[in-house]
């Protein structure tokens, strides 16, 4: 060792002017040829030439510990552990160094200032990191934490896809995550909230710092976390005090959306030259998106900016406390001025749109006041239309894509249409405003309504079918009270749908398809008839298949349901159909009548007057085929 | 769960074995993973180091091992643990190296592949007496005069190339190379000069 370290020390100069050329990067060709003769004859010659480099290569290692430690594609955990030496402020420093609003020779001092002051910081880095026991297992902080998830799926890379979605405040150390469903919200350490959409692809570098490999996410940085970076494929941008959005599609594309905030992002190609790197990056206003293609990022097109384009904020968990909303809603009983209290609700729809859900409630809540001034709804109504608006901007790629998104839009647009059908006819003047707005604003709206949604009414029908319970259903019926109300015959052939699929399960069903069949009744048109009289025939025969006296739940939901067919057929197709239709489901319901007796022969009542026929009762006098009337009485 | 628990015990009483096959041996694979990750995270700088001090130039290095780090990573489970690391993580870097020379994707004047085995063959063999020279210069650095590491932040903590650094500070770029000859001259003396001290005091 003596001997060597000696030899090492014996650096000719020949040899030490060589070995710096090749440190410069400036060694021409017949020096390397002379460098080569050298080294190939000795041992000596090669320690010594190779520990004069080796300073060469700590120093740059110092150097890219402090620039640019995040280009690595190690993975992230130990990323973090590796470059554990080098400072955060360090690079902090360099990057603020690199602030383009500092121009000119004042900056060049400013630099050479900075710059000391952060070799200053790095030399420390680097001796505390020497005197680091080699024992002792680097520690591995938390690089985030989770707060929460949206119908997730989650995946951390070293466990697969056996990983169990994190709790509210689990750590997230570095490393490479992925998320194949849903939505997650993380806050790094320093404050900045990002918002994750399935599916993506994320490397998790240290705090402050994230690699997006593919997929979609927004983050939001408060002023103290500002320096905040996202890597992509293309480029990266730092965040000083916004909040942003930042997409990697499948070709490696970036596309990026800025949104209000004090001062812009900045985006840092990678294509550019390494001084363009930090000295010039790009600045990305507020309400601007741009798109930086692959290959050719340095030259990004404008896009338009769209408000829904990422979920900025994922919704709170619905309010499980049903006292809530019905606090909310008494304090805007007892008000004396409930304007106010409606412009306080349409402020926090604005600043907190994601919240609409919870607001939605509200507006549910507002249908039911019927003491509201003409003037108030000048002042709610366009503001619902806003919402509306929103419903509409949303494009269908990304409804498709982002179904819960779609739904929390849907919900706000269902929502304000509650509003307008929970009028009451009473309310005579308000109802006018709503009319005139809905016919003149929402042709288009309503148009695409419930052809948007056909999904959405399917998925809900489903998931009530599923035992969704209440919410499901009550949204199911309210999607159909709507399209009644708003006279939406869009929603028929949809109705019909859901009508043919669910039929065999209509024993099963509590009230939507006696509701779904009503609504087709109302807003359908004779050519229906034939189909709906089938499927009521079928339902029946069904019906007739079980023993009457066997009273149950599934006999009270078919009962239910055929007798909204037989007001159906009656609407449309006239009384004489009806009488048809009466002679379908007689039998069963008359038998049935002993269990909801007011109701059908209510119904029966009317239909006979129209027919011209008999009051119920005397059975010969029921048109042929007729079943006899119930003989049996409870 | 218990399934997986099962398994897990399963894996461990066929000890060594187990570890060989990663989806049935979770938890003895996570400790060699585990193992693994450490050896990979205290040698990271003797492999950079080890690239860099063949392939001085930056952007190359930094490539190269950026490859060495994925190829390390992808292979972990092919590192056999009574082995030494880094010489095993240096014959990765070595073959990234020759690959590299082979393209001629250099975009300066590199040393000869035979040239590279024989110093990649001298390191190996001096590598103790290299680490202690990489400790020693920590306490050489802070000798320096302001200027001097004002220029090697300059010149090695930002992506400025020395032509601009010469230009932003003034000078030319030959006065640069000049100064940072001497900082690294004066290093490798002081690097010396402390290892002497050391062994002798």
């Amino acid at each position: 060792m003596n001997e060597a370290a000696s030899q090492v020390a014996k650096l000719p100069s020949e040899l030490r002017k060589l070995a710096d050329a090749a440190c410069n990067g400036t060694l021409t060709d017949a020096q390397r040829k002379r460098l080569e003769e050298l080294l190939g004859h000795s041992k000596a010659s090669q320690l010594a030439y190779l520990s004069y480099l080796d300073i060469h290569a700590q120093l740059q290692w110092e150097g890219r510990c402090g620039a640019q430690p995040e280009r690595d594609a190690i993975p992230g955990d130990l990323e973090q552990r590796a470059t554990s030496s080098c400072e955060m402020e360090h690079r902090a420093t360099l990057l603020a160094a690199a602030d383009p609003r500092d121009t000119g020779g004042r900056r060049r001092w400013w630099v050479a200032a900075v710059t000391a002051a952060a070799l200053l910081v790095a030399v420390l880095g680097f001796v505390l990191y020497q005197f680091r026991p080699e024992t002792r297992p680097p520690r591995v902080v938390p690089v985030a934490t989770w707060v929460r998830g949206l119908d997730t799926q989650w995946e951390d890379a070293r466990l697969g896809a056996a990983t169990a979605v994190p709790a509210a405040g689990d750590p997230l150390r570095a490393g490479d995550y992925r998320l194949t469903r849903g939505w997650a919200e993380i806050r790094f350490a320093s404050g900045a909230v990002v918002t994750l959409e399935a599916p993506v692809r994320i490397q998790l570098l240290y705090d402050g710092l994230a690699r997006l490999n593919s997929g979609r996410l927004v983050a939001e940085v408060p002023p103290q976390a500002a320096g905040f970076m996202i890597q992509t494929p293309v480029g990266d941008v730092v965040d000083r005090g916004t909040g942003f959005g930042v997409e990697v599609n499948e070709s490696g594309d970036a596309f990026l959306q800025v949104y209000d905030g004090q001062v812009a992002a900045e985006w840092i190609d990678r294509d550019a030259d390494d001084t363009d790197r930090f000295t010039a990056p790009r600045r990305i206003w507020p309400l601007t998106a741009l798109h930086f293609p692959a290959g050719d990022s340095s030259n990004p097109q404008q896009t338009p900016f769209e408000p829904l384009r990422f979920v900025r904020k994922l919704p709170e968990p619905p309010a499980t406390d049903p006292t809530t909303v019905t606090s909310a809603r008494g304090a805007l009983d007892d008000h004396p001025d409930a304007t106010a209290h409606v412009r306080a609700f349409l402020a926090a729809v604005e600043t907190a749109p994601a919240e609409v859900m919870h607001v939605g409630r509200v507006y549910e809540d507002f249908s039911e006041i019927n003491d509201f001034t003409t003037a108030e709804l000048r002042v709610l109504i366009p503001a619902l239309l806003d919402l509306l608006d929103d419903e509409r901007s949303l494009t269908p790629g990304a409804a498709a894509s982002r179904p819960w998104l779609h739904r929390r839009v849907a919900d706000r647009a269902e929502s304000v249409l509650e509003f307008a059908a929970g009028f009451r006819p009473e309310g005579q003047p308000r109802r006018q405003v709503w009319r005139d707005w809905w016919s003149s604003a929402q042709s288009e709206t309503r148009a695409a309504w419930f052809a948007d949604r056909a999904d959405l009414v399917r998925e809900r029908f489903l998931a009530w079918r599923m035992g969704a319970g209440y919410p499901e259903n009550l949204h199911a019926l309210n999607l159909v009270e709507i399209a009644v109300r708003s006279r939406d015959h869009q929603a028929v052939p949809i109705l019909m749908e859901l009508l043919r699929a669910e039929m065999p399960a209509a024993h099963k069903t509590e009230i939507p398809l006696a509701a779904f069949v009503d609504a087709v009744g109302r807003l359908g048109g004779p050519k229906l008839v034939p189909e709906l009289a089938d499927l009521a025939r079928r339902l029946n025969d069904e019906q007739n298949a079980v023993e009457p006296e066997e009273y149950s739940d599934d006999h009270a939901r078919r009962s239910s349901t055929l007798r909204s067919f037989a007001t159906a057929l009656d609407r449309l197709a006239g009384t004489e159909l009806a009488v048809e239709a009466v002679r379908v489901i007689g039998p069963a319901e008359l038998k049935m009548c002993a269990l909801d007796e007011d109701a059908f022969v209510e119904w029966l009542k009317a239909a006979k007057l129209r027919a011209g026929a008999p009051e119920p009762g005397s059975p010969s006098d029921l048109p042929k085929g007729s079943a006899a009337p119930p003989t049996t009485s409870p | 769960m218990s399934r997986n628990n099962n398994k897990d015990e399963a894996a461990s009483r066929r000890g060594e074995q187990a570890a060989d096959v990663p989806v049935e041996g979770a938890s003895v694979n996570s400790k060699r993973h585990e193992e693994f990750g450490e050896l990979f995270v205290r040698n990271q700088n003797r492999i950079y180091r080890y690239i860099c001090s063949v392939i001085p130039n930056r952007a190359d290095a930094e490539e190269l091992f950026q490859q060495t780090n994925l190829t390390l990573w992808k292979t972990w489970d092919r590192f056999d643990h009574s082995r030494e690391f880094v010489p095993w993580a240096c014959g990765i870097a070595h073959n990234h190296i020759r690959n590299f020379l082979r393209k001629k994707q250099h975009k300066q004047v590199v040393l000869s592949q035979e040239i590279i085995e024989q110093l990649t063959h001298t390191r190996m063999e001096n590598d103790e007496l290299l680490e202690q020279r990489k400790q020693a210069l920590a306490g050489c650095l802070k000798k320096l005069s302001l200027r001097q590491r004002e220029l090697v932040v300059r010149c090695y903590a930002s992506d400025q190339t020395i032509k601009q650094a010469a230009k932003s500070s003034g000078q030319t770029p030959n006065a640069i190379y000049k100064r940072l000859r001497r900082i690294r001259a004066a290093l490798h003396d002081c690097i010396s000069r402390s290892l002497l001290a050391g062994v002798h005091g």
